[in-house]
């Protein structure tokens, strides 16, 4: 607030004054008050008339410059009521109250709408472990059962789990509360285990896979990290080529450890690449090959962020795919 | 040789009888209990070699019947869950189960748990011999008998030759040899199984057992 402002404001006020002054002065005149008389009581108003607006003026700007700083380094600017002290002038009273006012009223919604998504969340993820149980019925029925048929269905169901298991960690992310624990696990392990319980589809689809040097040691979530494996081999054969090949190999860096995933399938435009990682973004190829949701990259970056791993995409269009998982060393992640 | 006695604690009917004709087929005896007032005395009386403990269940959850079952007993427990995040994962460990798999589980992962539990407690003693048709292969040495010849097999070779003795008479298709085979780590391509087929073949020709794997074209091979 420039003092120039804040005059402008009290133009009305310094109006009425000068009228008033320019009337006592005639009115002193009139009754044959000495001209020292005048100034003298002129002088006295002014410096009286200074003293009570400068007053006002520095508690109005310091009030208010305090309340635009804080504003600016404040990250959710509905805390500010929070930060500001109930100045002890009027027109500030209100203004703070109103406020204190408006930023609970906004809590009492966004706490609203916060049980309503938790409520949704959880919702779901018990209809997700529900449903598990009629699917787990089917495939023991399908096992007892081996003809051509259930081998088909057998196959469905196996999409219906990896939509279920999207839609179960799609909700996870986007939960605020922790629900992952970090300890050390073993890369060659990890792997073999993900290829192991995806074997039926690597070997329908032909996939040779190698892995290499994968005897490191890292921290992560095992639930999460399966799942954020599991979508990158998904899309490895889903986006494939005649000959597909995987390969898993790990490079021991100073402060971290780097998991390579690469595959010899179709690539990834590099007009798509930039938005791979989007929710929802299926570019031209998923486009084209029709089962892409546009979920499984966006999700295996936004778990690995809270994670704190690093999640990164190479691709040449015609040549391949390479996803580079980096886990850092440090025992920080453990917090 | 004595059947693994397992006990099904799964309240849901369909899964109760499904599972035990499939364990049926694995060779173990398998009993589902019913009553869940008094679950975890039943249990204990059945004296099982191993029990399969769902977590929702009527009366007492299945968290409650581990920690109770654990307190008198040491039979092995694996714990069956939808839900399958660490904490419940942990939560089971705790509470004294030796295994954690998550519905919908797949049936070869199963089985492969379960008998890896009972071969750890040794309730169960593995069958390191099979036999067919003249040829006995050894399990724990990894070789194979004809009369008064033996041959020693490798790795791969060993399991291929098991999966089709096990399931003599019947035709194994390629994939799921592969299968089999990816199950314990060795990642086989077609190649690669085709040229350790071929290597198998040979060997048991020089025992004097021409033609023991018959290739049935597109459908896969029979012993």
């Amino acid at each position: 607030m420039s003092f120039r402002a804040y005059l402008r404001d009290k133009s009305l006020f310094f109006g009425l004054q000068i009228f008033y002054l320019a009337f006592l002065v005639w009115m002193l005149n009139l009754f044959h008050a000495t001209t020292f008389a005048i100034i003298y009581l002129l002088c006295l108003y002014f410096i009286l008339m200074v003293l009570a607006l400068g007053n006002e003026y520095f508690k109005k700007k310091r009030f208010y410059e305090t309340a635009l700083e804080s504003m600016d380094s404040l990250d959710k600017k509905f805390m500010l009521p929070e930060l500001l002290d109930r100045p002890d002038f009027t027109e500030g009273k209100i203004f703070y109250d109103c406020l204190s006012q408006t930023n609970k009223s906004m809590s009492d919604e966004v706490a609203e709408y916060k049980i309503s998504a938790q409520d949704y969340r959880e919702y779901v993820e018990m209809w997700i472990h529900e449903v598990k149980t009629p699917i787990a019925a089917s495939r023991l029925m399908i096992e007892n059962n081996p003809s051509e048929v259930t081998k088909n269905i057998s196959e469905e169901l196996e999409e219906v789990e990896y939509y279920l298991e999207q839609a179960l960690y799609y909700s996870r992310s986007n939960g605020v509360e922790k629900d992952y624990i970090v300890k050390r696990m073993n890369l060659n392990s990890m792997v073999q285990e993900l290829i192991r319980s995806n074997s039926k589809i690597l070997i329908q689809s032909k996939v040779k896979v190698s892995l290499e040097n994968l005897y490191y040691d890292v921290y992560t979530d095992e639930k999460w990290m399966s799942f954020i494996l599991k979508q990158v081999l998904i899309n490895a054969v889903k986006y494939r080529k005649d000959h597909p090949e995987i390969q898993f190999t790990a490079v021991d860096e100073k402060e971290q450890v780097q998991l390579f995933i690469k595959d010899n399938g179709i690539g990834i435009s590099g007009k798509d690449l930039p938005r791979v990682m989007e929710k929802g973004y299926t570019g031209t190829t998923g486009r084209k090959y029709a089962k892409s949701t546009g979920m499984g990259l966006y999700l295996c970056k936004k778990l690995s962020d809270k994670l704190g791993i690093g999640f990164a995409v190479r691709s040449k269009e015609g040549e391949g795919t390479q996803i580079k998982i980096t886990f850092p060393k440090n025992s920080f992640v453990y917090m | 040789m004595e059947k693994a006695k397992i006990i099904l604690v799964e309240d849901n009917q369909k899964i109760q009888k499904e599972l035990c004709e499939f364990l049926g087929r694995y060779d173990y005896e398998t009993k589902a209990l019913n009553n869940f007032e008094n679950i975890v005395e039943d249990i204990l009386k059945e004296g099982a070699d191993l029990v399969l403990l769902d977590i929702n269940l009527p009366v007492y959850d299945g968290y409650y019947i581990c920690r109770a079952v654990r307190e008198k007993s040491d039979v092995p427990i694996i714990v069956v869950t939808s839900r399958d995040s660490e904490m419940d994962e942990l939560m089971s460990m705790n509470l004294g189960a030796d295994d954690f798999i998550s519905k919908p589980y797949n049936t070869q992962i199963l089985v492969a748990r379960i008998s890896s539990l009972l071969k750890r407690t040794k309730h169960v003693k593995e069958d390191w011999q099979i036999t067919h048709k003249g040829l006995l292969i050894n399990l724990s040495n990894s070789t194979a008998c004809h009369g008064e010849e033996q041959i020693e097999l490798s790795k791969n070779e060993l399991k291929i030759l098991s999966v089709l003795m096990k399931h003599k008479e019947e035709i194994v298709s390629r994939d799921n040899l592969m299968e089999e085979l990816w199950q314990s780590n060795e990642f086989v391509d077609d190649n690669t199984l085709t040229v350790n087929i071929n290597r198998l073949r040979k060997k048991l020709d020089s025992i004097g057992l021409a033609d023991y794997i018959v290739t049935k074209r597109g459908q896969g091979y029979l012993v």
